[in-house]
């Protein structure tokens, strides 16, 4: 299967000076044609800024990005064009993320126009086109934002991302913010015009069961780095990492006696030893690199 | 089960709700002050039908009251002219200065807000910097200087002012630009592909301008003002009959003749009144926040 997106040790830190903090720490992932890929973790943990470098929103500090095999660095131009038409993204929250000034079809054709379609008929059948794929009546083209509900927002959102025709789409929480009959109507949604169009996805959550649903592959970050990444059986199966763990015990309703966010992350040894019941002295000296144990199942962790 | 219903407000007759909202919404201030000053508008539109004479020439017996005469409902000054038509004219000046010097303040705002705040970086500190400059001076000042140095006329008089005043927007707009520079939005639209000036001019713009606009009616206010400051200091067009320059002619007979003050004093707290109504108006209607109608 073709490679679609290769991340390679990706470094991404904002701010500068000594107020410089880094958010991805040697992220490295790939999306194959036709794969959903799910990227878990708690916010905070690089995973928007992961969705952000991708569609260069974000400035990659070292590392590469490739897609189809060409660093998106040395995309400019036209091919960076073609680039912003291929990956597309999907946002979390969908008020924010559409023109509070535009109807939805406006939203739908400037696209379209930014991308050469001359044709006002031709835009408009497509229009047409994508809003019924999506879910969307007619009627509802002449609203604006505030005038949909949250789920009606985000297809327009999905809309949007796919009147271009891309191949990746990045959806970052497209459903976190939706009540939860909402989710698996959009999960479904999604999964439906994956089927439908061939394409590929980079899913990113905070929550196991979402993902679980949707993708392929599961890579769980933690603090800025991959933890463990496997089939999303496999994960769900037998997770190694006492954090995948904590996440799945989290999304099965467990109560769990972790806070996150409240101890931050040390920068040597493993960043996750604070919060882990197993942690002992090894954990602090050195830092666990991604080991495979066996069938693509990895996971960064001295006891895994 | 039944469960007692939770009132969210006091439920009135529909007409009463409607007064209300139109109340709290601002379409009263705005509907009235608008009112005035379209009046007013008009009325300035109107000065060759209304009084086809020059108002500076004498027309009758000088210093005659208001009401004393038929002809000169408003009275005449000391040199025998027609209070109403210098009124008429003189709102002609004051709103052409005001609407040049705001679209002058408005236009160099704009410009100036949406580079600082769009570009950042360099550009951005040197403009703040330009702008701190300009407010650093006393706006009346900056005017009198610049006046004093070109000739007085309505055109130097109307840029001098929109000089003066063009930080007030450049701030606004640049804060606003800045904060839509990161939204959603607008991270979806560059994502996209979408040119800069797509993204400023459609995406970024529209969103930034309802605080402009309502600042806008507030800058027309504060230029008639200060040109009715610069006439009533002799420093205006001298070809041009204004309402400050009637004040000014006043001075010399204002304890026996005070009409001829006031009156030209009333009509410009008028106009700026029934400006800064529309402003406050437009601020509430076209906040997003704005409430749906009952």
């Amino acid at each position: 299967m073709n490679t679609l997106l290769e991340i390679e040790d990706l470094h991404v830190a904002y701010g500068l000076g000594s107020k410089r903090r880094s958010v991805l720490d040697g992220v490295s992932l790939t999306v194959d044609e036709g794969e959903t890929v799910g990227v878990i973790g708690e916010s905070g943990c690089g995973k928007s800024t992961l969705a952000k470098t991708i569609v260069g929103l974000a400035k990659i500090g070292g590392g590469s990005v490739c897609y189809r095999g060409t660093d998106v660095r040395t995309l400019s131009g036209p091919s960076l064009k073609e680039y912003g038409r291929r990956v597309q993204m999907v946002f979390q929250n969908s008020l924010a993320s559409l023109n509070p000034r535009k109807t939805v079809f406006q939203t739908l054709e400037t696209p379209l126009i930014v991308h050469g379609e001359r044709d006002r008929r031709s835009r408009r059948r497509r229009i047409e086109d994508i809003a019924d794929r999506v879910g969307l009546p007619n009627a509802m083209l002449q609203r604006r934002p505030h005038e949909l509900s949250g789920g009606q927002r985000q297809r327009v959102g999905i809309g949007r991302a796919l009147i271009l025709n891309p191949q990746l789409v990045i959806c970052d929480e497209p459903v976190s913010a939706l009540d939860v009959s909402i989710q698996a109507q959009i999960l479904n949604l999604l999964s439906d015009l994956r089927r439908e169009q061939g394409l590929s996805y980079l899913f990113i959550s905070h929550d196991l069961g979402v993902v679980r649903f949707i993708a392929d592959r599961i890579f769980v970050i933690f603090a800025g780095r991959i933890i463990e990444t496997a089939d999303y059986q496999d994960l769900w199966r037998d997770p190694r990492h006492p954090y995948t763990r904590l996440l799945l015990a989290a999304s099965l309703g467990e109560s769990t006696p972790d806070r996150p966010g409240s101890p931050p992350p040390p920068s040597t040894g493993c960043r996750f030893r604070h919060r882990c019941p197993f942690a002992f002295g090894l954990c602090a000296e050195e830092t666990p690199v991604l080991r495979d144990i066996g069938g693509g199942h990895r996971t960064a962790c001295h006891l895994g | 089960m039944e469960r007692p219903m939770i009132a969210s407000r006091k439920l009135g007759s529909p007409v009463k709700d409607g007064i209300a909202f139109f109340k709290e919404s601002g379409y009263l201030s705005l509907t009235v002050g608008g009112a005035v000053f379209a009046a007013i508008v008009v009325t300035a539109a109107a000065a060759r039908l209304l009084f086809p004479g020059d108002p500076t020439d004498m027309v009758t017996t000088p210093l005659l009251w208001p009401g004393q005469s038929g002809l000169f409902p408003l009275g005449t000054t000391s040199l025998g002219q027609d209070v109403a038509a210098g009124l008429v004219w003189g709102a002609r000046a004051s709103l052409q200065v005001g609407i040049l010097a705001a679209a002058v303040g408005l236009l160099l705002g704009l410009v100036a807000g949406t580079l600082a705040g769009y570009c950042g970086g360099w550009i951005d500190a040197v403009l703040v910097r330009v702008i701190a400059l300009f407010q650093t001076m006393p706006p009346f000042l900056l005017v009198v200087v610049i006046v004093a140095i070109d000739e007085p006329t309505l055109r130097t008089i109307s840029l001098a002012i929109g000089l003066a005043g063009w930080p007030t927007v450049a701030r606004l707009v640049r804060a606003q630009v800045r904060s839509l520079r990161q939204a959603e939005f607008v991270l979806a639209a560059r994502c996209q592909g979408y040119g800069t000036t797509r993204i400023v001019l459609g995406e970024i713009l529209p969103n930034a301008l309802p605080p402009v606009i309502a600042t806008v009616s507030v800058l027309v206010a504060n230029a008639i003002l200060m040109e009715a400051g610069l006439s009533f200091l002799d420093m205006g067009d001298p070809n041009i009959v204004s309402w400050g320059s009637m004040i000014g002619a006043a001075r010399d007979t204002l304890r026996i003749d005070w009409y001829l003050a006031v009156l030209p004093g009333l009509a410009i707290a008028l106009t700026v009144l029934s400006l800064n109504l529309v402003s406050d108006g437009l601020t509430e209607v076209l906040s997003p926040r704005r409430r749906a109608a009952p």
